[in-house]
């Protein structure tokens, strides 16, 4: 099947808009827009009228294909099983069309851009990747149990390069092994393929393959769940490859042993990031870390794959069209945090630690919870 | 002018929440049924009372039609422009203002969705629980009571309208008003002992204001429920055992259901008994009831109860059920519309042959059934017809098929339910002149420049 075959198929049921209990809406561009355009529902019936041709390429069109966040809610809801699986797949198709008309919004462009010509989505000369991380040896296969992918955000965007450094300062705690590419680590090119610029993410994937290889890593070891899923489902559709792939909480909860296990008096809860959970099911390794240290673990209404994501998706991090208006997914996630009553919201992605943390802020709510990732938790509480 | 207006519009509501944008007028101008498109001019999307007050001040003043919708879930396209001009998106405004638990009823703003209110219910106040229609969970509030609808606790307490203890209204000068107690009282617990002026808005398609707010009945949540499905093949069968197990008056909901599809199920009525219990004994106490009640037509042989698995029974018990839009792809076209169909219970049978005659006849994807509403005095005898979106004749043809059914259910002596505007004409024509007079004179009282919902409820 095409996957515009699929594209008549939406019968604007709304299922795609809401966790499993119906307690909210849960598409992060529907609740910062709040038309219909922007729900998966309202894209599919767009893109049809686009590619039809009775609705030209606009700013409106192209801002309601790129809000999305490719969160994998409406994946996870709607109702019709026999073509949900390719409802972002359609909307990729659509953003391909427009890559090739070479009519993306400007933010989209500027990424783009600042990956082709700095393999990064900052625009920040390579040597400075890891101006950080001098004291992090350089990766040795004959050394080194794991090479340890850090990626564009944890590597160049402050708050969520202190998951990086805490994730470091952990692994070095716990004696694990491991070694980073320094200047010769690339993006992971993920968002390049979410963002419909399917032939630059080959080439990074490819080059970013032929690194692992030149360096001989066998167990990858990631910081971000989108690099973790990039690697383990899209690479192998275009690439041969023969690694293995972990997140850094796999190693951290591997480990656990070598940590003390000091009760920590704090309320805290977890949110899912969607690519660890939605998209790789991992809901059990944060849990089990976080319940190893913690008494008063509290579960977000949301949770698991009803995870309301925090809009950083799809590009949305650099693109920031989930942030536009003043509703929006990151801030109703903090709230609902707060009228849980925790002290300290827990997540495993630097995107979502970036975006719950601008949240927060802006909410006026710095000194009401703590937002942060499970090894800054482990090394200020532990 | 409709530059002022739209900057107008921005004012109120703040410019990320107005939108000419062709995608967007273009989204709002259907829905998922048969009916044409019309687009509006402009879609908004207000917060608060306030906001609909000065939209429909803005509006009357310069003679904008103004259009209203919660999900554009009717299928019939109820919240089309027919005439252009504003069509206002009610969803932002979805608080639950309060829970009155010992009075059991909710104030909600009218753009709620019945999914929210659910969930909301379901987590603070675990035993009690509003009537959830069959729609999607997106359906809202405020648009479910607005055409009168029902739900799974439609036999106990009638449609949603009959459920309504008082509404929060916007007047087309923008003037707003409350109906039932809520008008003298703080509390929202009724509409009586007032002139029921909730009546001016309920079943009326938005033509005499928009309601923004809604007193709702809960009702008992029990910990245990069950489902019993009685079967037959003789349409005479069924009529008395809705009979029968309405005068038991042990159910919630009672719902009938006929379709080709599964193969097991072609050919047989169905009847879905869905009652509640506080306990386990008082469950297997209702199931023997229902089994004594239409023991002797099992003696007969010609009716039995359906043996049900563990998931076939989940599958009817699931408040909202999601197999029900899946109904939609039949024809793997996203496509399906029905005639909801008020009928006094007596007429199932002709019901029932209407919808296998108009099925065979225009030979379409077919689902019929029904929901006994309070007590058995009425039914919604719904008539789904499927279609593939993709391809035009068979869009046609389902609509050709709706537009019978309505015409034929009317000719029986029932009344479709959330006409699509042919069948609003229809109903006209067959209405008494007097009512049907006072309809329009009342709704000139209220709408004196014509700006409501244009189109509807007109000959």
């Amino acid at each position: 099947m095409k996957v515009t075959d699929i594209l008549h198929r939406c019968f604007r049921c709304g299922y795609c808009k809401f966790p499993s209990n119906y307690e909210d809406f849960n598409c992060p561009s529907y609740v910062t827009y709040r038309f219909e355009t922007f729900s998966p529902g309202g894209r599919m019936w767009v893109i049809r009228e686009w590619l039809d041709g009775r609705l030209e390429t606009s700013n409106r069109f192209k801002e309601i294909l790129y809000s999305c966040a490719t969160c994998s809610n409406c994946v996870n809801h709607c109702a019709f099983p026999d073509f949900r699986d390719m409802l972002l797949d359609v909307f990729r198709y659509a953003k391909e069309k427009l890559i090739d008309e070479g009519d993306v919004p400007p933010p989209v462009r500027d990424y783009l851009t600042n990956l082709y010509k700095f393999k990064n989505g900052f625009g920040i000369p390579q040597k400075k990747r890891f101006e950080w991380a001098e004291e992090v040896e350089d990766y040795d296969s004959k050394k080194h149990n794991y090479l340890l992918y850090v990626g564009d955000e944890a590597c160049f965007d402050p708050v969520a390069n202190n998951m990086a450094r805490s994730t470091v300062e952990l692994f070095k705690k716990i004696n694990v092994p491991f070694g980073i590419l320094t200047t010769r680590e690339i993006s992971d090119g993920l968002e390049a393929y979410n963002l419909g610029e399917t032939e630059l993410f080959k080439e990074i994937a490819k080059r970013l393959l032929e690194i692992f290889k030149e360096v001989e890593a066998k167990k990858i070891v990631t910081i971000s769940p989108h690099s973790l899923y990039v690697f383990k489902k899209i690479y192998p559709a275009f690439f041969d490859m023969d690694f293995e792939f972990y997140h850094y909480t796999h190693v951290i909860r591997e480990n656990l042993s070598r940590l003390t296990n000091s009760k920590i008096f704090k309320k805290i809860s977890y949110h899912d990031p969607c690519y660890l959970g939605r998209y790789l099911k991992d809901y059990t390794t944060v849990r089990d870390i976080l319940s190893f240290f913690c008494k008063d673990f509290l579960e977000l209404s949301r949770n698991k794959k009803n995870s309301l994501c925090c809009g950083g998706g799809g590009g949305n991090f650099y693109t920031a069209l989930t942030q536009k208006n003043l509703e929006n997914s990151a801030k109703k996630r903090i709230v609902e945090a707060l009228e849980l009553g925790v002290d300290c919201l827990i997540v495993s992605c630097p995107i979502c630690l970036v975006m719950l943390n601008d949240a927060k802020k802006t909410l006026g709510l710095d000194d009401k919870i703590e937002v942060m990732d499970v090894s800054e938790f482990i090394l200020k509480y532990v | 002018m409709m530059q002022e207006l739209i900057q107008g519009l921005k004012d109120i509501v703040g410019g990320e929440y107005v939108s000419t944008h062709l995608e967007d007028r273009f989204f709002y101008s259907r829905d998922g049924g048969t009916m044409e498109s019309f687009e509006p001019d402009v879609v908004v999307l207000p917060q608060d009372s306030n906001q609909v007050s000065k939209i429909l001040s803005l509006a009357n003043k310069n003679k904008v039609p103004v259009y209203c919708m919660g999900a554009g879930l009717t299928l019939s396209g109820l919240h089309r422009a027919i005439s252009g001009g504003i069509l206002i998106d009610m969803k932002r405004m979805d608080k639950i203002i309060e829970v009155n638990e010992r009075s059991r009823y909710v104030v909600v703003e009218a753009g709620i969705s019945q999914g929210k209110l659910q969930a909301y219910l379901k987590k603070n106040y675990p035993h009690l629980k509003h009537s959830m229609p069959d729609a999607p969970p997106a359906a809202t509030i405020g648009g479910n009571v607005a055409i009168h609808g029902s739900g799974h606790l439609s036999f106990l307490g009638g449609f949603h309208s009959d459920m309504v203890t008082g509404l929060e209204v916007v007047l087309a000068d923008g003037r707003i008003i409350r109906t039932g107690s809520c008008s003298v009282s703080n509390y929202w617990f009724a509409k009586a002992p007032l002139p029921d002026l909730s009546g001016l808005f309920l079943g009326w398609f938005a033509t005499t204001g928009i309601i923004t707010k809604v007193g709702l009945k809960l009702y008992p949540a029990h910990p245990l429920s069950d489902v019993r499905v009685l079967i037959c093949e003789d349409p005479k069968i069924m009529e008395e055992i809705i009979f029968k197990v309405t005068d038991l008056n042990i159910a919630e909901d009672i719902i009938t259901w006929m379709t080709p599809k599964p193969d097991w199920a072609r050919g047989f009525l169905h009847c879905n008994v869905i009652y509640g219990a506080k306990t386990k004994d008082e469950l297997i106490f209702k199931r023997d009831l229902l089994f004594e009640q239409v023991r002797d037509l099992i003696d007969k042989k010609v009716t039995g109860f359906l043996p049900l698995l563990p998931f076939m029974k989940k599958r009817f018990l699931d408040v909202p059920g999601k197999d029900l839009v899946r109904f939609a792809d039949v024809r793997k076209g996203g496509g399906f519309e029905y005639v909801g169909a008020m009928i006094p219970t007596n007429l199932f049978s002709d019901a029932y042959k209407l919808g296998l005659d108009i099925a065979q006849k225009h030979k379409v994807a077919y689902s019929l059934g029904s929901r006994i509403i309070g007590n058995s005095h009425s039914m919604m005898f719904f008539y789904a017809y499927a279609f593939n979106r993709a391809d035009l004749a068979d869009v046609k043809n389902a609509q050709n098929a709706l537009y019978e059914t309505n015409k034929k259910v009317i000719d029986i002596g029932g009344i479709p339910w959330k006409a699509e505007i042919p069948a609003q004409k229809e109903i006209l024509k067959k209405m008494d002149k007097n009512t049907k007079g006072l309809i329009f004179e009342l709704k000139k009282l209220l709408d004196p420049n014509h700006i409501m919902s244009p189109g509807n409820l007109e000959e």
